[in-house]
């Protein structure tokens, strides 16, 4: 990571934050839409947690936390765009079809379970099982000690088992 | 038994996230992002926004100035132009001192900005190029990028403006140094010991000259008691060799001095920097004398690189061989010690832009 260009971004160079997140842009997409499931509400909460980024950089107190610190404004950027879905019609794009799993679970079974799950835990499952964060890592950047990580992520999954029992029928 | 394995879970997840952004939704996002940070932009001073204030008070001035007429004023008409103008004797040499008169126009205090609007001037076309004062903090980078220095002597892009919204990239520029001391540049015309401008964090008065991207950090500036500007025979002389980052705003005549054969100098060589030999440009006071062709060794006041005129001058005058036509405003100088081929007193100056 460029601390540097951090530094830079955090005292409100413009041109230094674009290039921070062009960087990053992929991977808060791809942590939105795993957590968000539909490409429209991704980009959604993608631009959400840029703008957000951009806003609060100052508050970044140490730049070579940026990344867990990115990533946490992302999940709280996704979630904002869910709890905004709860309550209007859900869309989905017309050309997004989920591709099909080879295994016990469907497509459409496993992302209505899934989706039944708090966005803090869809994003523990994301980073852990899908980006291959290990516990120690998720531990710092959530700032919370490593047995409560294995607590969330233990929970999280237990949640989800539940989710697909419920979602068989 | 959980009804999903980890393999299929991650098999689930990353099927999920699968999608990927194309280019146009990528540049699309980038774009909304970066035009909703321009709407957080603070106020700034841009020169269109004057003309509104001075287009009104042109028209109210030539409303008023037949009343103005009639009631006698003003007194007495002065003459056109700079009264502070050479006049040319036959024989070529400026005959007249380039003083200033009382009609001679005084140059506006320089104005100080702030941080923000330094800021806000970056890539404005209306400002590029200019030197400015700004009472700003600057943040040295811990680690300046790779290549962050452009040699030789070109600017190293190793600080931040402190306390902006926007652009802030500060490159630091090069000052003269005493001879032995920092870096020996040899560029095939001339022959210059320069170190980079040291970078003073603190807030203070600093110079800098606005750039595409960036500024250009020039130094910082001393100010004259509760003034900005100093007069040409107040400005404080160091010792013959000393170098310095510190920038005095001085109000002066610039001009260049007659041409005149001069013998080479002793160490002269391809490489020799001839920026203080042999005439050149003089920043004096209004009260100094008509350079004569004896002044080719030292005409008094600041002794500034030769080319300092026609950089700098306001519509500077083509130099014929009888010296140029003086031109006052207030410039940024700074002590540069003594230069490898220096005719006549050192310390001699650097000059660094002019203040509008």
């Amino acid at each position: 990571m460029d601390r540097a260009l951090v530094e830079r971004a955090r005292a409100g160079d413009a041109t230094a934050f674009d290039g921070l997140a062009g960087e990053r842009i992929d991977g808060m997409y791809r942590t939105a839409l795993g957590i968000l499931g539909n490409p429209a509400d991704a980009r959604d909460a993608t631009q959400d947690a840029l703008l957000s980024a951009w806003r609060s950089l100052k508050s970044l107190r140490d730049a070579d936390q940026f990344e867990p610190w990115l990533r946490r404004i992302t999940v709280n950027a996704a979630r904002m765009v869910a709890r905004k879905r709860r309550v209007r019609e859900i869309h989905m794009d017309p050309d997004y079809e989920p591709a099909a799993v080879a295994g016990h679970v469907s497509a459409s079974r496993f992302d209505r379970a899934f989706e039944q799950l708090p966005v803090e835990q869809r994003a523990l499952l994301l980073e852990h099982h899908l980006e291959g964060r290990s516990v120690a890592e998720l531990a710092v950047q959530l700032a919370i000690p490593e047995g409560t990580v294995k607590s969330r992520l233990h929970t999280a999954r237990n949640a989800l088992d539940r989710a697909l029992e419920e979602t068989e029928t | 038994v959980s009804p999903i394995s980890d393999e299929e879970l991650a098999a689930h997840l990353g099927r999920r996230s699968a999608d990927r952004l194309t280019v146009v939704q990528r540049q699309a996002l980038l774009a909304d992002a970066a035009r909703v940070k321009g709407e957080g932009r603070t106020w700034q001073l841009r020169p269109a926004m004057l003309v509104p204030p001075i287009a009104a008070a042109l028209i109210l001035a030539v409303l008023l100035y037949p009343i103005l007429l009639s009631t006698g004023w003003p007194p007495s008409a002065s003459p056109t132009g700079l009264s502070g103008s050479t006049t040319t004797s036959p024989s070529g040499v400026p005959t007249s001192p380039p003083a200033a008169t009382p009609s001679a126009p005084l140059p506006d205090e320089p104005t100080v900005y702030s941080a923000q609007q330094l800021s806000d001037m970056i890539g404005d076309p209306d400002w590029i190029g200019r030197v400015v004062l700004a009472e700003v903090r600057i943040g040295h980078m811990m680690a300046p990028p790779i290549n962050a220095c452009a040699v030789p002597l070109g600017p190293c892009t190793v600080a931040f403006l402190a306390d902006v919204t926007g652009k802030n990239v500060v490159d630091v520029g090069w000052r003269d140094a005493a001879t032995g001391e920092g870096l020996r540049v040899d560029d095939d015309a001339s022959v210059r010991w320069v170190q980079l401008v040291g970078v003073h964090e603190e807030l203070g008065l600093k110079a800098f000259q606005i750039q595409a991207l960036s500024v250009l950090y020039l130094g910082p500036v001393v100010a004259h008691g509760d003034d900005l500007v100093w007069p040409v025979a107040q400005v404080p002389v160091g010792g013959p060799d000393e170098a310095s980052d510190d920038l005095y705003a001085v109000d002066g005549w610039l001009l260049e001095t007659i041409i005149a054969e001069c013998p080479a100098p002793n160490d002269y060589g391809p490489d020799t920097n001839l920026d203080y030999w042999c005439g050149g440009s003089f920043l004096i006071g209004s009260n100094a004398r008509a350079p004569q062709v004896s002044d080719v060794f030292d005409l008094g006041g600041l002794h500034v690189q030769g080319a300092a005129y026609q950089d700098f001058a306001p519509d500077p005058s083509l130099n014929r061989g009888q010296g140029t036509e003086p031109r006052r405003a207030t410039y940024l100088v700074r002590q540069a010690a003594c230069q490898p081929v220096v005719a006549g007193e050192c310390p001699v100056w650097r000059m660094v832009g002019r203040l509008d």
